[in-house]
């Protein structure tokens, strides 16, 4: 597994929570130009997480990594490497599934946020979208370590 | 669900940068053979940043007690899950 991919999309996505983070707490100060900034910063960096994961899947698809009948690995550990881009692909990919839902949520809160639907008094879908994305981004935090980095010293 | 509470910004920029250095840091260190204690480097600091997400981002340290429980409940369970995995892993010749 390529290390600096990975490592960039982990930095990536703790950006993006961190703005996620910082377009509730606009929210709860009705904050509406920072909110509709936040929310804008989310979403472009969730699609630049998507940007570069597909990048690796093609990477990966011209080396013949995709498990199946074209999978192609040297040496006395083809099978085991099959079974482990059986995992890496399932994990990331579902990953990848609850990544487009994280972005259409800030996608359609933006829209509430340019017409003035959100107050300190209601944000309710802002700080449930904001929980969301953190608990995708807590996913990654442990795909990381588990596909990229553990498996290098074993 | 109005939450009262605004943490203030320098709170989330000292989160962030933590986390960005934790990353940093678990990628030098995957780079160093140490072992199985790779393994355990790698998820003591993702364990370390996902509880710095769920705390402040999440604002699960200012909620609630019953919060408190669902959380740790989540985080009992992906405990269970890890450490299944890893008995697995390390005790293969």
């Amino acid at each position: 597994m390529n290390l600096w991919p990975g490592t960039i999309n982990t930095a990536v996505l703790i950006c993006s929570s961190f703005t996620m983070a910082l377009a509730v707490r606009s929210a709860q100060m009705g904050n509406r130009k920072a909110l509709v900034g936040l929310l804008l910063s989310t979403i472009v960096l969730g699609a630049v997480f998507l940007g570069i994961k597909f990048g690796e899947y093609y990477f990966k698809f011209t080396e013949h990594l995709i498990p199946g009948p074209s999978f192609a690995f040297a040496g006395p550990l083809a099978r085991p490497a099959e079974i482990f881009f059986s995992f890496y692909f399932a994990l990331t990919g579902l990953h990848a599934a609850h990544m487009l839902v994280g972005i259409g949520l800030p996608s359609a809160l933006l829209i509430k946020a340019l017409r003035g639907r959100f107050s300190p008094g209601y944000f309710t879908p802002v700080e449930l979208s904001g929980l969301y994305w953190h608990f995708v981004d807590i996913v990654w935090i442990f795909l990381f370590p588990l596909l990229y980095l553990v498996g290098r010293h074993l | 669900m109005k939450s009262t509470h605004v943490l203030p910004l320098r709170c989330y920029t000292a989160v962030f940068t933590l986390l960005l250095g934790l990353t940093l840091t678990t990628t030098a260190v995957s780079r160093i053979d140490l072992g199985s204690l790779n393994v355990v480097v790698a998820l003591t600091i993702a364990i370390g940043k996902a509880l710095l997400v769920l705390l402040y981002f999440m604002h699960v340290r200012y909620s609630s007690r019953l919060t408190w429980v669902f959380a740790g409940a989540g985080f009992f369970w992906l405990a269970i899950l890890i450490t299944l995995i890893t008995s697995d892993v390390l005790t293969r010749n």
